[in-house]
């Protein structure tokens, strides 16, 4: 027995010392990203303004986009939407690396909108797509390359009304969508993309 | 002059001085962000996982209790936002075939020894299953007493000694010969 007390007293002061390595060790220092509270106070700063605005009442007056919910005119607003982003994309504004973008929404039933978005980045290596549909959150709603070179989409349903977004091009580049005209930019400028979805008003 | 204490910023955000908050998260950033790396064991992941918990700790400001322990309050939004990543990563996983050998022969630089440790050590603490990594980093890297444990995790105290146990066994395993006893 005293000799299992004292193997057992020895066992005990080697998992204190064993415990107390690995802690010491992975306190080490990890200092945060640089720019991780800019980031976040600039997505503290626009949800104070949308908070802002939506108790004005001002985005429900906001009505520019209508989507068509035929699949004919669907088609065909998308022919729109993608000619007039490409028109946008080299006059009035141009991404990082010449990146074009390109949204069409189409939907499938009376209650369920499904929206396409298409960016068309051939120097990226990832894009995402952030918006109040995903509270933001970079990693949530990846594209995906979409057959022709360069081309990256995803498709999502979401529910009617008012909704901003943005991509995010290699993971920090922030890129408003050229394929629409209807933006939202605050007062650090920054532009948000706005699409309207279904009977926005 | 004294810097203004946790409380104290808290309640002039909540006034609404929005840019107050940028004292918050500087103070607190790189706390959260070595306990998310830690539990996560991805520098990509936890960045993302503190972002998005310091707009959700915003977001949520006036519910926090007890202002001058927002320290454990954000710690427990990261914990959550964590856990949030994790099961993205797991469902992303799945997706893949891992192979072992080609992710070891991604580095062939030696780094430095005490990297090299903390990298050792990492490697293991990533095969401790979540629930005992997240108790293990709590006790021993945050200190926190099992009490706060318990409040930030919802765990009952006897549940999370038992996951620390478990833990500080796998560990011991995996790192044998690492010379971590010494």
């Amino acid at each position: 027995m005293i000799d299992h007390d004292a193997r057992d007293m020895n066992d005990n002061e080697q998992d204190d010392a064993f415990v107390r390595g690995v802690a010491d060790t992975l306190r080490a220092a990890e200092p945060a990203r640089p720019d991780l509270t800019e980031r976040v106070m600039h997505l503290v700063h626009f949800d104070v303004r949308r908070s802002r605005a939506v108790a004005r009442g001002w985005w429900t007056r906001r009505r520019t986009i209508h989507i068509s919910y035929s699949a004919v005119t669907a088609v065909a607003a998308a022919v729109v939407i993608a000619v007039a982003g490409a028109i946008v994309g080299r006059t009035l504004w141009r991404p990082p690396n010449a990146a074009q973008t390109v949204a069409s929404a189409t939907a499938r039933t009376d209650t369920v909108r499904i929206v396409r978005f298409v960016l068309h980045a051939p120097s990226a290596s990832s894009v995402a797509l952030v918006g109040d549909f995903n509270d933001w959150q970079r990693g949530a709603t990846p594209l995906r390359p979409a057959g022709a070179s360069g081309v990256w989409a995803v498709s999502l349903p979401l529910p009617p009304g008012l909704h901003q977004y943005a991509f995010i091009v290699d993971g920090t580049r922030w890129t408003p969508d050229p394929a629409t005209s209807t933006t939202v930019t605050d007062d650090f400028g920054t532009t948000t993309s706005v699409i309207a979805v279904g009977d926005a008003t | 002059m004294e810097p203004r204490s946790d409380a104290e910023i808290v309640a002039q955000i909540l006034a609404g001085h929005t840019d107050a908050y940028a004292v918050l998260v500087d103070r607190h950033r790189d706390r959260c962000y070595r306990f998310a790396v830690r539990l996560l064991g991805d520098r990509d992941d936890a960045d993302e996982a503190i972002q998005s918990a310091f707009v959700r700790a915003f977001r949520g400001l006036a519910g926090c209790r007890n202002p001058e322990h927002v320290s454990a309050w954000l710690l427990q939004i990261v914990r959550n936002e964590c856990r949030t990543v994790a099961g993205r990563r797991a469902k992303r996983a799945q997706r893949f075939v891992r192979d072992e050998d080609e992710l070891n022969r991604v580095s062939t630089e030696q780094p430095a020894a005490s990297t090299a440790m903390l990298e050792e050590i990492q490697y293991a603490l990533d095969r401790v299953e979540i629930d005992q990594r997240e108790a293990f980093l709590l006790k021993y890297v945050e200190e926190l007493s099992y009490d706060e444990m318990s409040a930030l995790t919802g765990a009952s105290i006897p549940a999370l000694k038992m996951r620390v146990s478990r833990a500080c066994t796998q560990l011991r395993k995996l790192l044998k010969g690492e010379g971590i006893h010494s």
